[in-house]
């Protein structure tokens, strides 16, 4: 899996979402709901929290809705990311 | 274009699910040309003694290890070093399971191979010493932003934004049973006159 300019894909390049909320949430407007997900107080949405999930069920879940929000750590090693090289 | 790979410092499985782990990100660069903020580690702390002798302000910090809350302790010098505890050790940090209980512990050291199983031992050698410092550049300015190639402990807890903000990386309780550490291999840092603020780099992103 991984992101490239905000637009998650799978390891096989399937396309499965942009990583952009209408509302602009930020973490601060998350609380926790369970072990893996979390409440938006902008829209009354559940946010899938990523560090809880593997890659598998991330992609099962995104590939049956893709419009499910995710809350994605950078740091998380599921998420192979690219940036412009400009050296 | 580059991959930027998070690089598993540290896992502890329990069942065969991840229950805790400290990561490490490729370095980030000194993309404004800071001051660099060089790291050293040594065992006895005769190489920070040197430093301070040269009149150069050090930082100690220690590492921590999953199992157990944050410890940073701050000297700030001029004055030198005494008894520092630092240890060389021959494991660190090593996983192990608890042949009774089959709970998993993580060390600084050797237990006792009656009580425990030896996992893993994490191999590399700049983990095998409790503390490192930082030593500042010549005649920093309070407010000054340093860049630290090497960053010495893990964090979890907060930081600093460019703009002064802080911001909560992770939730420790609500991670206390799927815990991770995030460890920034190099970072920036405002220095305020008596410690280093880090600056932290985005980290979440929502949608």
């Amino acid at each position: 899996m991984y992101l490239k300019e905000k637009n998650l894909y799978a390891t096989n390049g399937d396309f499965l979402k942009k990583i952009q909320c209408p509302k602009s949430a930020s973490i601060d407007n998350l609380q926790p709901k369970n072990n893996t997900s979390l409440n938006c107080n902008l829209c009354e949405r559940e946010v899938l929290d990523t560090d809880q999930l593997s890659e598998n069920e991330l992609e099962t879940i995104l590939r049956e809705n893709p419009d499910t929000c995710l809350k994605i750590n950078l740091l998380n090693p599921m998420f192979n990311q690219y940036e412009d090289n400009k050296n | 274009m580059k991959i930027i790979k998070i690089k598993p410092l540290f896992e502890i499985y329990r069942d065969g699910k991840r229950v805790s782990a400290i990561y490490e990100k490729d370095k980030y660069g000194n993309k404004k040309n800071r001051r660099v903020i060089k790291t050293i580690y040594d065992v006895e702390g005769n190489s920070i003694n040197e430093e301070i002798s040269k009149g150069s302000i050090c930082i100690l910090r220690s590492k921590y290890n999953p199992n157990n809350p944050p410890r940073v302790e701050t000297y700030v010098h001029p004055r030198p070093i005494e008894e520092l505890f630092s240890t060389k050790y021959n494991q660190y940090p090593s996983v192990y399971r608890n042949k009774e209980t089959q709970g998993i512990v993580s060390s600084d050291c050797s237990l006792p191979e009656d009580e425990y199983e030896h996992l893993f031992t994490h191999p590399s050698p700049g983990d095998f010493y409790r503390y490192g410092a930082y030593v500042l550049p010549p005649n920093p300015k309070v407010g000054e932003i340093f860049y630290i190639e090497n960053m010495i402990e893990y964090t979890n807890t907060s930081g600093l934004r460019e703009d002064g903000t802080h911001w909560e990386m992770e939730n420790w309780e609500h991670h206390s049973g799927a815990s991770s550490i995030y460890h920034y291999s190099d970072i920036e840092a405002r220095w305020n006159g008596e410690d280093l603020e880090f600056i932290a780099f985005p980290v979440f992103i929502i949608g």
